[in-house]
């Protein structure tokens, strides 16, 4: 199939550039919750098992 | 407090030290991951823009007739305008089928695929890549490059996703995100495949955070014809790196480098250790030739680049000297084990502490970074410090649970903790930290060894795949410092990536 330019340049690229800005803000997300993995483990290791 | 006792304190507190560098490398990969949190925040979409330069992908061929023909194939049925995309396949004096394979595509697909012949080759990579750039300037057409690799795949859509990047001037490159693609992979390649998560689509993340890249991936660099002005035309054959070379080029000639996440490459990895060996020893020694051509670069902050910052440096540096923080470390433990023992157990658990909380932040953060891999490659992820370290951060974590579970196996099997036995299991703890790259390294004397060979998988899960290239960077000064003969060993590809 061929590639068509000018529909991409006029409808897509937007809408692709804001699918990747989403999927950045998944990794920003991702990074809290491992961060709060750690956190927990943390806690875990005080409460639990000392 | 006389002289003797001063000495003997500082002695102690300099091995105190030493061994806490052993958690350098991890708390400076943590920072690192950190860093591609604010990644949605500090990157390069606001200056992207629909763009599509005509551009001439440069493939060097050494005996590829596996691979190059469904290569071409997918590179001319790439999402981007076909009159704006030209092949060249620059084989390498191919004793293979390669140049009839390419002659036919170039058949196939007139004007849009071009065979390019040396006929005395086995130069290199970059002699080879030289070869058709020379060609490639010689008129005005083109107005990007991108170099790849014979065997790698790229996503329909991955080439244009870089190139919207060189719409902003000030950009001169633009890498991918490379994934192992062997489909059906074994364990190697699962352990490379979680590796390219963290190396890539972490790494390289954080390095666009930092505005400075370390390297641009062999198989996927775009270039604008602006930049390969700029950097001479010539990709630099000197080295083992041409690719971090052109990429410091590149950066030191003032333009950006950028890394695409979210352009996808797959490409197949060695399938063992040896090839894996080959592979690597070659890049680590081009990084003890990058280190060392650019030392003038390291911890020297400039207005024209970010090459010279702190944080690149430490993210450099952190794996440039792994092996000798590993070794420093695992010393001084073992030095202070005999001249002061409860010194020497309080700075090791500190050391694994740092080191336990690194490793779960960085392998739950990568194993999100990249679901669709992790699926594959969890296990690795798991096991890349290898079992015995991975005990040894279990225990950290858990210091009574795993002594209770120690005690009442032992006791299980008739054995009794006695003092000797706890202190004989501290003492191989502290020689771990560094011996378990030899405990790595097995794997790949096993794996030359006949029916040995089907130990070496066990080596690399008991010492970690971490360890296995941290022993293959240690290789790496040897051989730089024997000024040992800069090999091209090529590695092996069957053509087994899944599209």
């Amino acid at each position: 199939m061929t590639f068509d330019m000018d529909q991409y340049t006029v409808h897509d690229f937007a809408a692709e550039v804001e699918k990747d800005l989403r999927f950045e803000l998944q990794l920003a997300i991702r990074c809290v919750i491992s961060v709060l993995a750690v956190v927990i483990l943390v806690l875990a290791r005080q409460s639990w098992f000392v | 407090m006389g002289a003797e006792a001063i000495a003997a304190t500082v002695g102690k507190w300099t091995l105190v030290v030493f061994v806490l560098m052993g958690a350098i490398p991890l708390a400076a990969a943590t920072y690192q991951f950190l860093l591609i949190g604010i990644h949605r925040w500090r990157h390069h979409y606001d200056q992207a823009a629909p763009f599509f330069p005509r551009t001439a992908i440069l493939i060097p061929a050494w005996n590829e007739e596996a691979v190059i023909g469904g290569s071409i194939d997918r590179l001319v049925g790439l999402e981007y305008p076909a009159d704006r995309l030209r092949v060249f396949v620059v084989d390498d004096a191919s004793t293979d089928a390669t140049p009839d394979v390419v002659l036919a595509k170039a058949a196939e697909y007139p004007g849009r695929v071009v065979h390019l012949r040396r006929e005395n080759g086995g130069q290199g990579k970059a002699h080879t890549l030289n070869h058709g750039l020379g060609i490639i300037l010689q008129d005005g057409w083109m107005e990007a490059l991108l170099i790849m690799d014979a065997d790698v795949i790229y996503e329909p859509d991955s080439l244009r996703k870089m190139t919207r990047h060189l719409a902003d001037p000030e950009v001169g490159s633009v890498t991918a995100y490379i994934k192992e693609g062997s489909r059906p992979n074994n364990w190697m390649q699962r352990f490379i495949g979680y590796e390219y998560i963290t190396a890539q689509a972490a790494a390289r993340r954080a390095q666009n955070v930092l505005g400075a890249l370390a390297c641009l991936a062999g198989g996927a660099q775009l270039h604008s014809r602006a930049n390969l002005d700029s950097i001479g035309g010539r990709i630099d054959t000197s080295s083992l790196a041409e690719d971090t070379f052109t990429t410091i080029n590149t950066q030191l000639a003032g333009n950006r480098c950028i890394f695409e996440g979210n352009a996808i490459v797959r490409a197949e990895e060695p399938d063992g250790i040896v090839g894996l060996w080959k592979q690597r020893l070659r890049w680590a020694r081009g990084n003890v030739q990058v280190s060392l051509r650019f030392r003038s670069l390291w911890f020297r902050p400039s207005p024209e680049h970010r090459l010279g910052s702190a944080s690149f440096a430490i993210f450099w540096f952190s794996i440039f000297m792994l092996p000798i923080f590993m070794i420093l470390s695992s010393a001084s433990l073992v030095i202070l084990f005999f001249i002061d023992f409860p010194l020497s157990w309080a700075t090791f658990q500190r050391l694994w502490i740092i080191n336990a909380l690194s490793f779960v932040f960085i392998t739950t953060y990568a194993l999100l970074i990249d679901t669709e891999t992790s699926r594959t490659t969890w296990r690795e992820g798991v096991m890349f410090p290898g079992l015995g370290s991975l005990l040894i951060i279990l225990y950290t974590v858990f210091p009574k649970a795993f002594m209770w579970v120690v005690a009442n196996g032992s006791s299980a099997v008739g054995v009794e903790l006695t003092p000797l036995i706890v202190k004989s299991v501290i003492f191989t703890a502290y020689v771990w930290v560094a011996g378990c790259m030899l405990v790595a390294y097995l794997g790949k004397v096993a794996e030359a060894r006949g029916w040995f060979r089907l130990l070496s998988p066990l080596f690399v899960y008991l010492g970690g795949y971490g360890p296995l290239l941290c022993a293959c960077t240690f290789a790496s000064y040897i051989y730089e410092m024997r000024g040992a003969e800069m090999k091209w060993d090529k590695t092996v590809k069957t053509g087994n990536v899944a599209a």
